[in-house]
């Protein structure tokens, strides 16, 4: 295989050729840093390439692939988002506040993948804090959508997303709180995984909402999701909220089978306003599941899903609220400088260090936590969160996954909603609920419409990993989306 | 309590919190603004102030749907999946080294984070 095409593989095919020696791992890295090399001016989905770092753990897995201790993973080029704590790298968070910071530790995931051989190529471009839908709220720079380069990649996770479309890496990891894997991996035409709250340790993830933010991966098929799923699940005892699960081997529910499979499609999640070429793409997927076998009830309510966005927008922000009071200028990130005293250095500090969003957000969440207004909003949106989650448990008694849009729209406008917050939020909320019932989704790609990608989310049950694995690599199999990729 | 402007239907009418009110459009004031700010120690300038101002308000006019819930009797969901605390055993191990931990501190002196005063002389 010439080694300009080697970029285009998937993390399975590079591990196919690794194991034959068919190439190495040195010889693929060399291709990811020439490919980034080549697009990154256009896309930007780098805060931080890793040349010599990637290069060094290149030599170190061919060294492992040689004596036979390989593993699937092993000497694969792959990219981590930038709120994934990288011990001796820098880790920006995509903000000013955290420019500079050198954490002195790997996150759990990085971790695991290190021990898996992988080789890091870099940290992924973000929305500050992971807080936003379009990578716009990056205190750096934008990321551009390698479909169409004046549109957004989507957000949080538009870094991860846009690498892994233009094949600046085989696959990357991205967090999700309210949609931020899923919306930025449906409007790039990659795969996106948010697992099921607790099945992926947060130890290292940079703390935006800590009762919803979940890693998981982004990917060019299902197969690596589930390969790369593999490799970061499981109990960590650095962080209490893990799940003591039992280890699973994912690539098992790769079955290209739905037969008898009890699929519902929720009618709330077609809101209004939504593109009707988005929902002409996804319903032609659904018809193409019920082709295969699948049993499929059109008529599912889930009739407290509007209420979603409403409640996310107050727990997210209440939690960010506590969870930033840490930047205050004293034990690492930035410090304003020429302050009076200890008040003023942390409220400078704050307002030179935080971009807009995470203003916004911060000033949100303490109103709704404030002395009067916290029975009326945090508390009364904790409660909606039982509701919502009752009412997925109810559902998912009758069916195996739920079918719905990933997001409302294809990749919209750089710039197109930044002066309107709202608008902004309005397009998480196909992804919100999943966050708020702590229930797994995976973005899958399923067409195009004006040459951009459209994703068909498929929602699971607490731990029902395998059913979405096997739903959305069964329409994956039997389309051609997956196997597409960008002209740049 | 402070009073808030509510407007209903295009009719301006003042209520005061807690109320329950359906399909109102909800404007802060500055004064609550500021309050917020003092609150979560993040300094504006008059113009963040007055930005803020108007898109928390159009941000809290959308939540304000959950008001039509009836939540009677729902416990409300704090956190998932953690029915119980979790806890380890209280065993002696490495924490991160001293040197480590200093290095990413923004003003030092020796082995301590510089601060200003905090207690008054």
């Amino acid at each position: 295989m010439s080694s300009d095409s080697l970029h285009n593989l998937t993390a399975h095919e590079a591990a196919n050729l690794l194991g034959a020696r068919q190439t190495s791992s040195e010889e693929l890295t060399r291709a990811y840093l020439d490919r980034i090399q080549a697009v990154e001016d256009e896309v930007k989905a780098y805060v931080t390439v890793l040349d010599a770092g990637a290069m060094e753990q290149a030599r170190q897995a061919d060294r492992q692939l040689a004596a036979g201790e390989g593993g699937p993973l092993t000497g694969v080029p792959m990219q981590l988002k930038d709120n994934l704590t990288t011990s001796g790298v820098v880790t920006t968070c995509s903000s000013r506040m955290l420019k500079d910071f050198v954490p002195p530790y790997d996150a759990t995931v990085v971790d695991r993948l290190r021990g898996a051989g992988a080789v890091f190529l870099g940290k992924g471009n973000m929305d500050e804090f992971a807080m936003g839908s379009s990578t716009e709220n990056s205190a750096f720079f934008a990321t551009h959508n390698p479909w169409g380069l004046d549109k957004v990649p989507g957000g949080s996770s538009g870094g991860p997303a846009a690498a892994v479309a233009a094949s600046e890496a085989t696959y990357s990891l991205g967090s999700d709180t309210g949609g931020s894997i899923r919306q930025p991996a449906a409007l790039c035409g990659v795969v996106g995984l948010k697992p099921t709250y607790g099945l992926v340790s947060r130890y290292g993830l940079i703390a935006f909402a800590s009762s919803l933010d979940q890693i998981g991966p982004m990917t060019k098929d299902v197969t690596d999701s589930a390969l790369v799923l593999n490799a970061i699940a499981g109990h960590d005892p650095m962080d209490s909220t893990s799940a003591p699960q039992q280890a699973t081997d994912y690539t098992e529910a790769l079955v290209p089978d739905v037969k008898g499979m009890r699929l519902g499609v929720p009618k709330e999640y077609f809101v209004e306003g939504m593109d009707h070429r988005v929902t002409a793409a996804v319903e032609a997927a659904i018809a193409s599941l019920e082709d295969m076998g699948a049993s499929v009830d059109r008529e599912v309510s889930l009739p407290t899903t509007p209420y979603a966005l409403a409640v996310y927008y107050i727990i997210a922000p209440s939690e960010a609220s506590a969870n930033l009071a840490r930047y205050d200028g004293v034990k690492f990130g930035y410090r304003a400088e020429d302050t009076q005293d200890i008040w003023e250095a942390m409220e400078h500090t704050r307002q030179q260090g935080f971009g807009a969003e995470v203003k916004r957000r911060i000033m949100l969440g303490t109103y709704a936590l404030s002395a009067g207004y916290y029975d009326a909003y945090y508390l009364r949106a904790q409660k909606v969160r039982t509701l919502i989650s009752q009412e997925f448990e109810q559902v998912f008694e009758r069916y195996d996954a739920l079918l719905a849009p990933t997001s409302p729209s294809v990749a919209f406008g750089l710039g197109e909603k930044m002066d309107d917050p709202m608008q902004m939020y309005l397009s998480d909320v196909c992804t919100i609920p999943a966050n708020i019932a702590g229930i797994p989704g995976i973005s899958v790609p399923c067409g195009f419409v004006d040459g951009l990608p459209v994703g068909l989310q498929v929602l699971g049950p607490h731990f029902g990993e395998q059913a979405l694995f096997r739903v959305a690599y069964a329409y994956e199999q039997a389309h051609e989306w997956h196997s597409m990729r960008p002209n740049l | 309590m402070p009073t808030r402007y509510l407007f209903v239907e295009g009719v301006q009418a003042l209520c005061y919190t807690g109320a329950v009110c359906e399909r109102v459009f909800m404007e802060l004031t500055r004064a609550e603004v500021i309050h917020i700010t003092a609150l979560c120690r993040v300094a504006m300038t008059d113009d963040e102030l007055e930005t803020m101002r108007s898109q928390l308000s159009d941000i809290l006019g959308h939540f304000e749907t959950l008001q039509e819930l009836d939540v009677e009797g729902v416990a409300p969901t704090g956190h998932l999946g953690m029915s119980q605390t979790v806890l380890r055993e209280d065993s002696p191990r490495p924490s991160l080294a001293r040197e480590d931990v200093l290095a990413n501190a923004p003003l030092r002196e020796d082995n301590y984070f510089r601060v200003h005063a905090v207690l008054d002389e």
